[in-house]
C-alpha cells in the first residue's frame, strides 16, 4: 500500500459493507460512564495531592528520625524510645485500582484436528449408494424420507432484518407446483431485502451424527427463481464443536457455489469438486465422508429473493 | 493475545520520545506553576480518548475504568517530563503499555465474557438499540481478540480515531510503510472475521 493510496484510502465506517459498518460502528459508542469519569478524575487528583504532601513530609520525617536517633544516643539506656511512624509509600496504582489474578489460561491449541489430513468423524451414518433421493417433497411435508439413514426436517432462518416466507420457526408444508412434469410438490422460499447475513433453507442429513456420502459424486436438484442462491454442503470440519462439529477456530466457511437461477425449472448438478469455501475461515479440503447439512443460502446482496427447490438428491 | 505483549511493550518503548502531534486540539497551555491545573486539563481533555483507546486495545469496560486511572496516575508522576504538545502521544503510549500488561492477566476470564447492558447504555436509551450495540460490540471484541496489539493499535487509530497513516506513523514512532502493512493486514483480518461471525450466526440461527 503506497502512501498515495493511503491518502485515498477511505474508512470502513464509510465505505465498508453494512456488516462491517455495523460491527465497527459499535465502538463509536465507547465512552466512560459520566459518574465513573468524575470519580476517577477526583481519585487521581486526590492521589496526586497526597503524594505531593508525602513529598513535603518526607524531609520532616527524616529530620525527626535523625533527632530521635540523636536523642536515643544521648539519653541514658533504659529510657523509653520514641515510636517512629515509618511506613513505605504505597504505590498509587495499587491503592486505587483493583488487582486481578494474573492467571492466564493456557491457549487452546489453534490447530484443527483435521488440518493434516482427513480424520473420520464419529458416530457416522453411511450412505450405501442405492437410494440417492434426499427429498422430492411429494409427501407434502418437510421431513426427509427415511432413506440410507437420513433423517431430519427442513428449517428456514434469517438475520431478522427483513421478513421471509415461510417464517423461521414455523411448520411449513411443501407447496404445490405448477408445470413440472409428474412432480406436484416443492419447497418455496421468498423474502425481502436482508442486510446482515441473509436467509437460509437447510436440512441436516443425520442429526447428531455425521454423514458419509462418499459413495456419491455430488448433489443435484431442480430449481427456478430469480437472482442467485448459494447451495452449500457443510462438513462437520467447518462446524464448531458447540454445534456438534469438530472445528476449533475460524469456523462456518462451508463449501458451496453460487448459482444463477432461471425463471423456468432447470436441473442443477454440483459435483463435489465444484464446491469451494469462501475463504474467510479455516481451509479444509472437501471430503464427502463427513457431511453435516445441505443448505441453500441467500446473502444480503442476493436479496430480495424468490426461489423453488425440488427433487434434491445425491448424484452418482 | 498473550503472545503480543512483548511486541506491544517494544512499541510502547519506542513511544517514549515525545513528538508533537497536531490532531486533535491539545488542551490550552498550562497555567504557570500549577501542575495540578495541567493535570486536570489533561484529564478533562483526554479522559475519554484514553478510556476508549483502552477499550479498543482489548480491555473490558470495567477494566478500562481502572486502567484509565492508572494511565493518569503515571501522567501525574511524569508530568514535568511531558512536553507541551506531546501529551496525546504520551497518553496513547502509556495506554498501550497498561493495556498490554493488564491483558496478560485478564485474558477472557469466564465471568467477563459478557458485559452488562449498563456498559453500553450511555446515550443509547432505546433498549433494542442497546441490545444491537451490545451484540455488535461483542463481535468487535471477538475480532479484535484475533489481532495482535500492534495491528490493533494501527487499525483503531486509522478506522476509529480517523488519523492518517503518516499521523499514525508519527504517533507510534514507526515507519509509514510498516503502519501501512499493519493496517492492510488488520483490515483483511477484520473483513474476514466479520464474514466468519455472520456465517456462524447464519448457522446458529436455525439451531436455537
Amino acid at each position: 500500500m503506497s502512501q498515495e493510496k493511503d491518502a485515498e484510502l477511505s474508512r470502513l465506517l464509510r465505505t465498508g459493507s453494512e456488516l462491517e459498518k455495523g460491527v465497527l460502528g459499535s465502538a463509536l459508542e465507547d465512552r466512560p460512564a459520566p459518574e465513573r469519569r468524575k470519580d476517577a478524575i477526583a481519585q487521581v487528583l486526590d492521589a496526586t495531592r497526597k503524594r505531593r504532601e508525602r513529598r513535603w513530609l518526607a524531609p520532616v520525617g527524616i529530620s525527626a528520625l535523625c533527632a530521635a536517633a540523636a536523642t536515643a544516643l544521648l539519653l541514658p539506656h533504659g529510657s523509653p524510645r520514641p515510636a517512629l511512624p515509618v511506613s513505605a509509600e504505597p504505590t498509587p496504582a495499587a491503592s486505587l485500582t483493583k488487582t486481578h489474578p494474573a492467571a492466564s489460561a493456557p491457549n487452546a491449541s489453534s490447530a484443527s484436528a483435521f488440518a493434516n489430513g482427513f480424520m473420520p468423524c464419529s458416530p457416522v451414518s453411511v450412505a450405501e449408494g442405492g437410494s440417492p433421493l434426499i427429498d422430492d417433497f411429494e409427501d407434502g411435508d418437510t421431513r426427509l424420507p427415511l432413506l440410507e439413514h437420513r433423517a431430519g426436517s427442513w428449517v428456514v432462518f434469517n438475520d431478522a432484518t427483513s421478513t421471509q416466507q415461510p417464517r423461521p420457526g414455523s411448520m411449513f408444508p411443501a407447496q404445490r407446483l405448477d408445470g413440472r412434469g409428474s412432480s406436484h410438490f416443492g419447497l418455496h422460499m421468498a423474502g425481502g431485502k436482508f442486510t446482515k447475513w441473509g436467509a437460509t433453507l437447510a436440512i441436516e442429513l443425520s442429526p447428531r451424527r455425521c454423514y458419509d456420502a462418499s459413495v456419491y459424486r455430488g448433489i443435484e436438484f431442480w430449481a427456478r427463481g430469480h437472482g442467485s442462491i448459494r447451495p452449500t454442503v457443510k462438513m462437520t470440519q467447518v462446524v464448531s464443536e458447540e454445534y456438534g462439529g469438530s472445528c476449533l477456530h475460524d469456523c462456518f466457511d462451508a463449501h458451496g457455489t453460487v448459482l444463477a437461477l432461471a425463471r423456468d425449472w432447470r436441473l442443477y448438478r454440483l459435483p463435489w469438486s465444484e464446491l469451494k469455501q469462501r475463504g474467510f475461515g479455516e481451509q479444509v479440503p472437501f471430503d464427502a465422508r463427513s457431511l453435516f447439512s445441505i443448505e441453500f443460502q441467500v446473502a444480503p446482496e442476493q436479496t430480495p429473493f424468490d426461489f423453488w427447490i425440488d427433487d434434491l438428491s445425491f448424484a452418482k | 493475545m498473550v503472545g503480543d505483549v512483548p511486541g506491544a511493550l517494544a512499541l510502547a518503548a519506542r513511544l517514549r520520545d515525545p513528538l508533537p502531534l497536531s490532531a486533535p486540539p491539545e488542551p490550552k497551555s498550562t497555567p504557570a506553576g500549577t501542575e495540578e491545573a495541567r493535570l486536570r486539563q489533561l484529564m478533562d481533555g483526554y479522559f475519554d480518548f484514553v478510556w476508549r483507546s483502552l477499550r479498543r486495545l482489548g480491555l473490558l469496560a470495567s477494566d478500562a475504568d481502572d486502567a484509565t486511572q492508572e494511565v493518569f496516575l503515571v501522567v501525574s508522576r511524569k508530568l514535568p517530563q511531558i512536553l507541551v504538545g506531546s501529551e496525546r502521544r504520551f497518553l496513547f503510549a502509556t495506554a498501550l503499555r497498561v493495556a498490554s500488561t493488564r491483558r496478560r492477566g485478564l485474558r477472557r476470564r469466564p465471568e467477563d465474557s459478557s458485559e452488562t447492558l449498563d456498559d453500553h447504555q450511555h446515550g443509547a436509551p432505546d433498549p433494542e438499540r442497546v441490545l444491537q450495540l451490545a451484540q455488535a460490540r461483542r463481535e468487535l471484541d471477538q475480532i479484535f481478540d484475533g489481532m495482535d496489539l500492534e495491528q490493533r493499535a494501527v487499525f483503531v487509530l486509522f478506522e476509529l480515531e480517523e488519523l492518517t497513516v503518516p499521523e499514525i506513523a508519527s504517533l507510534l514512532g514507526t515507519p509509514v510503510g510498516t503502519v501501512s502493512s499493519r493496517l492492510r493486514a488488520a483490515r483483511e483480518h477484520f473483513q474476514a472475521a466479520v464474514k466468519r461471525l455472520h456465517a456462524r450466526a447464519a448457522f446458529a440461527g436455525g439451531r436455537s
